[in-house]
């Protein structure tokens, strides 16, 4: 049953359930994931002031990102945080069965730009690559490209390559 | 290389792959990851602040009903005015104007940037974005007002990094108009008029003054001429003998097709789609043929595609950019 504070569906509940995973997998592949959530809110409210100005419905995808990619920069600039980048480069990483999820997401946000927004994406938010190529307007092939990557140098750098 | 770093190195997942769309055999490290992962996703994160979410939401869903109205209403009455341009030295001293930029200024609709070989600029617009013009480049804001901004870039190159709607932000060049459609991008503009669009985030609707026009995803690339407009986009990563046909095909070499054609694998098929229209009837036959594998067209109407018929195309562009 419904409550009364849970929200009534409109176009602009549509569409932040369409795109929240989206929005919020771009986020994560800069900010914490606390910080996501909050940023992932502010994408939202700016998007929607903006809304009526989308003529092409396909291109919200593409738009929404980099609604929030830009949203990401501007917060780590303002907090002057820059992503980190060290850790899983520096050292070994800890064994496959003790790895744990912010050992990953470190992993993760070391990778190029385009490889990392796809495996969180991914991996993180559970989107297909058909979804991802849909979302963003992109090819298969180059999401195909990203993902295969993309998980070639996170193996690597979590110190699994050529295991089974 | 022993068959488990063979699979591991795989140049890509094949479709029905689980990595690709979680089809065929679970890949063990892919589903370990997911279970790692999973909790830092958007729907766990839904879930653990549902209470405050909801209150944030339905304040936010408030607040938006509320400024669709008044934007509602400004729409019917006056469009709001926007805010302009500013242009800030990056590097060097750019010129504006007569003068040189020396800080952060607002620019004049009509003032060109220019940069010489050490200096470089760049151009923000609130809401929109920004672009970066690179050095050796000469660049004015043509039109600035509610639905249209527009830029001129005589020569040089710009990258661009785009969060207005789409279709909002144009970059007009003597060969085609870019057209964002959500999305970060290099265009760079010779002295001949000639240029390249290098797209890597959403996608470009190049617009020639003559020709057809080109759509260039993340990704591709796509060659701009003077006097001919835009080129045929191809991977950004295309092989040289792809490379090499495409940039002769758009140099006019209509037999560079057959090359094309034998270069071609599954991911071209967005250029492929692009030569239907560029090529005379025999060699648009091959062309579709050869698109045809790579994207079947099962359902369209492969005779009318043919014949250029614009619904036909654009059935099967759909499918090309689904992936088939």
């Amino acid at each position: 049953m419904r409550s009364a504070a849970e929200p009534t569906p409109t176009a602009d509940a549509a569409l932040h359930e369409r795109f929240a995973p989206l929005v919020h997998g771009v986020l994560l592949a800069y900010v914490s994931p606390a910080d996501a959530d909050d940023l992932a809110q502010e994408v939202f409210v700016q998007a929607m002031r903006r809304l009526g100005e989308l003529r092409d419905a396909a291109a919200a995808g593409p738009w929404l990102a980099a609604v929030a990619r830009n949203k990401a920069r501007d917060f780590l600039r303002a907090h002057a945080r820059r992503p980190v980048l060290r850790l899983v480069g520096d050292e070994p990483a800890p064994p496959l069965a003790e790895l744990t999820a912010a050992d990953v997401l470190e992993a993760i946000r070391s990778l190029p730009e385009a490889y990392r927004e796809t495996l969180v994406l991914r991996l993180v938010e559970g989107l297909t690559g058909p979804q991802i190529a849909e979302r963003l307007a992109m090819t298969h092939g180059s999401v195909r490209v990203n993902l295969c990557r993309g998980m070639e140098m996170l193996r690597r750098k979590l110190g699994i390559e050529g295991t089974p | 290389m022993s068959d488990d770093t063979r699979r591991h190195t795989a140049a890509d997942p094949p479709e029905g792959s689980y990595l690709w769309d979680r089809s065929g055999p679970p890949d063990p490290l892919v589903r370990r990851l997911e279970a790692l992962l999973a909790p830092l996703g958007h729907g766990a994160a839904a879930a653990r602040a549902r209470p405050r979410r909801a209150r944030r939401w339905a304040l936010g869903a408030g607040l938006v009903a509320a400024a669709a109205v008044v934007m509602l209403v400004a729409v019917l009455a006056a469009p709001a005015r926007p805010s302009g341009w500013t242009a800030t030295p990056v590097a060097g001293r750019p010129g504006v104007g007569d003068g040189a930029l020396h800080r952060p200024r607002a620019l004049a609709v009509g003032e060109w940037v220019s940069t010489d070989a050490s200096s470089s600029a760049l151009l923000e617009r609130g809401g929109l974005g920004r672009v970066t013009l690179d050095p050796g480049g000469r660049l004015r804001v043509a039109r600035d007002r509610p639905g249209e901004q527009r830029l001129e870039l005589a020569r040089g190159g710009i990258r661009a990094f785009i969060t207005a709607p789409p279709r909002l932000f144009l970059v007009d060049t003597p060969a085609a108009t870019a057209v964002d459609m959500g999305c970060a991008y290099a265009l760079h503009v010779g002295e001949d008029g000639a240029g390249m669009l290098d797209v890597t985030s959403g996608w470009v609707e190049l617009v020639g003054k003559a020709g057809p026009s080109a759509r260039v995803p993340a990704g591709l690339v796509c060659a701009l001429t003077a006097g001919s407009g835009p080129g045929t986009p191809r991977r950004r990563d295309a092989g040289a003998a792809l490379a090499d046909a495409v940039a002769r095909f758009d140099a006019g070499s209509p037999e560079a097709v057959g090359d094309i054609l034998a270069a071609a694998t599954g991911d071209d098929a967005v250029t492929l789609w692009h030569l239907l229209p560029r090529t005379a009837r025999a060699a648009r036959e091959r062309v579709a043929a050869r698109l045809a594998e790579l994207v079947p067209p099962e359902g369209l109407d492969l005779d009318a595609a043919l014949d250029l018929d614009p619904p036909a195309l654009e059935a099967w562009w759909d499918r090309v950019q689904r992936g088939g």
